[in-house]
């Protein structure tokens, strides 16, 4: 793999990694979501 | 007057000196005010003159001189963040305009300032972890009480100015290594974590720690390059502030020392015995205190180990039931949760035990966490010469003396530590970028996501305070809607002739206004709450010895259930005339006070009266 190759590799895993967490941080607080979802839309 | 004394005043910017002078004050504060508890001169003239004292040392920063190149203009993006950061502080300022709310706060936080000045002088409060703890802290909301003439806005307000101390230090303290625009997103971050919103406004101690893990980490950065005793003298400074603000600050001694003395070669003596010293006299007071009182320094956990005898206030039976309660608490997290997994576990998937989600620590350091391993691995021969290498050294020592002793595993107790450790992964972060400049999108992007979450819990935590300041609410109308069962304290708050309430709900204690005991099972041996140990004739000794006169409970008694409980002695001791139920009062219940949708129910409270003529227990 090509230095280029490489950097774009790193960058696109860690921006995967960022986006992972941050989903699956947002994930444990579903019901709250979900609820104002409802309240907002309802 | 501190920094002055210690020859650090002069070398250090003005931003620096302001943070470091309002976190050592709001220490010398507390400290003093110790001192003049146990002497009884707890008056607002002695207040007005102490903080005026203290206060005139801020000429001493007036006289510093004025940087000669006036600072670089603020860009887009950091007028952005200080944008973020007015948002945040309007949000607290509007928590400081109305009553207090928070549980721990009305309990003891803000109870036991209030209860000393009553009394006009401190007083052994003989309950175990909430009363007869380090309260250095609380021994600041003493100097506002009396400073405001015992208005409880006094104490919203000085939580609120207070609570932002840290990141006012935090801000000082990245500038050291990072521009203006991550010193500030840091300060942003912090300022909004969920643990922050919950904890700075109200009169919660570890936001306010972290100051004094900040005083000690100033110190470590600086004590190597220093040709005197003043960086030594803010590590103890630092630590035995902490120590004297909760029990886990001695952890944090042991953590401070041992980095300074792991970072002074020869030196290592004097330096550890000057901090020693230092932190000896700023933090051990309340050990001696509770030692003077019970014979247990951190009452009433070295009961067994000191081989000390039954007393009123303690027994071995006491420290059992304490022993099985703090291993159980020890207990709730597996060996591989605390020692591999906590930081993952208290971000993504946290137990019932550790307290995060809500009042968590955000997302953010695990997000950047490879960013910053990857920028460790880069530099990790730079690592040892690190300037801020001893005070992560500290930082991580302990984290791992509180996983070990600890006790309770909330992740918010990690709170005073997090600035340094945001520090360290926001440097680390950035020298990654400094190697693999295509990584700044990650880390910005981290740092965007973290920002944009935490501001969105802003919203949702201001809204009730938004809506009192708007007048949406009275006084008591707030009340109800954000302290479970709160009507029950307004109605009693209305009768005449009350003497001594006991409370099996400690969110009451503040707000009701007749003298009241709480009566936690297994924290006081005053009143015997624990289920299975509880008999009507004993309860009624023990309310009478107390002057007792009404209590106020919940119904079922939640806190103590079951057979022999003060749930069934209320009930048999009403059975048998000695208690006369003078109301019921329904209330609704509600999970959160931040998110009304998470649901509810309804609470039944009764109000007694003790009937001291009639009672057929008189004679036992």
């Amino acid at each position: 793999m090509t230095g280029s190759g490489r950097s774009t590799l790193t960058l696109t895993l860690a921006g995967v990694w960022v986006v992972i967490v941050f989903v699956l941080y947002l994930w444990q607080f579903k019901p709250i979501i979900l609820s104002l979802t409802d309240r907002l839309f309802s | 007057m501190a920094l002055s004394i210690t020859r650090l005043l002069p070398d250090r910017p003005i931003i620096e000196n302001l943070a470091l002078s309002f976190a050592i004050g709001f220490g010398l504060v507390g400290w003093l005010f110790f001192w003049l508890g146990t002497l009884g001169l707890y008056s607002p003239i002695v207040a007005w003159i102490v903080c005026g004292v203290l206060a005139g040392g801020v000429i001493l920063l007036w006289r510093q001189p004025v940087p000669a190149a006036s600072p670089a203009p603020f860009s887009q993006w950091q007028w952005l963040l200080l944008g973020l950061i007015a948002l945040a502080l309007g949000a607290d300022f509007l928590e400081a305009l109305a009553p207090p709310v928070e549980a721990d706060s009305l309990a003891y936080h803000f109870q036991l300032p209030k209860q000393f000045i009553a009394q006009g002088r401190l007083m052994f409060e003989p309950r175990a972890l909430d009363g007869a703890i380090p309260l250095l802290v609380q021994m600041t909301y003493v100097a506002a009480l009396l400073l405001g003439g015992g208005e409880e806005m006094a104490l919203t307000l000085w939580t609120f100015i207070s609570g932002w101390g840290a990141g006012l230090l935090l801000y000082a303290f990245a500038r050291r290594w990072l521009d203006r625009s991550w010193s500030l997103a840091l300060l942003a971050l912090f300022q909004t974590l969920p643990a922050m919103l919950y904890g700075a406004g109200s009169g919660q101690v570890e936001p306010r720690l972290a100051m004094f893990v900040l005083i000690a980490a100033f110190g470590l950065v600086e004590f190597r390059h220093s040709r005197h005793w003043g960086p030594v003298m803010l590590i103890g400074l630092g630590a035995g502030f902490f120590a004297a603000g909760k029990y886990t600050g001695l952890l944090f001694v042991a953590a401070a020392g041992l980095a300074l003395l792991l970072y002074s070669g020869r030196g290592w003596l004097k330096n550890g015995l000057v901090c020693g010293g230092v932190a000896l006299l700023a933090g051990f007071q309340w050990y001696g205190w509770n030692a003077y009182h019970t014979g247990d320094p951190v009452f009433p956990l070295l009961f067994t180990a000191l081989g000390l005898q039954d007393s009123a206030l303690w027994d071995a039976d006491y420290a059992a039931t304490m022993a099985d309660y703090l291993g159980f608490r020890q207990a709730q997290i597996d060996w591989w949760q605390r020692w591999l997994a906590y930081p993952v576990l208290a971000t993504l998937l946290p137990t019932y035990a550790m307290e995060a989600g809500r009042v968590g620590l955000g997302p953010y350091m695990l997000m950047i966490a490879p960013m910053a391993g990857a920028g460790v691995w880069r530099f990790r021969h730079r690592l040892k010469s690190s300037t801020l290498a001893p005070a992560a050294l500290m930082a991580v020592l302990f984290y791992g003396l509180w996983l070990a002793f600890g006790g309770i595993p909330k992740v918010r107790h990690l709170l005073p530590i997090l600035p340094v450790f945001l520090v360290c992964l926001a440097l680390a972060a950035h020298k990654a970028v400094d190697a693999w400049p295509r990584l700044r999108h990650a880390t910005t992007l981290a740092m965007v996501l973290s920002l944009a979450v935490n501001i969105a819990v802003v919203g949702f935590f201001a809204r009730p305070y938004i809506a009192f300041a708007l007048g949406g609410f009275d006084r008591n109308g707030f009340l109800e809607n954000n302290v479970n069962g709160y009507p029950a304290v307004a109605w009693l708050n209305e009768q005449p002739d009350i003497g001594k309430v006991l409370l099996t709900y400690r969110a009451f204690r503040f707000h009701l206004r007749p003298d009241n005991f709480y009566a936690f099972p297994g924290v006081q041996k005053q009143i015997e709450a624990r289920p299975g140990r509880v008999e009507p004739a004993l309860l009624w000794r023990q309310m009478k010895e107390l002057s007792i006169s009404h209590i106020l409970t919940d119904r079922p008694v939640s806190m103590s259930l079951g057979p022999k409980s003060m749930d069934t002695a209320i009930r048999e001791l009403a059975g048998n005339d000695c208690l006369v139920r003078l109301k019921e009062i329904q209330t609704p219940w509600r999970t959160s006070r931040t998110l009304a949708t998470l649901g509810g129910g309804q609470l039944w409270f009764d109000v007694w009266r003790l009937n001291l003529e009639n009672c057929s227990f008189n004679e036992d």
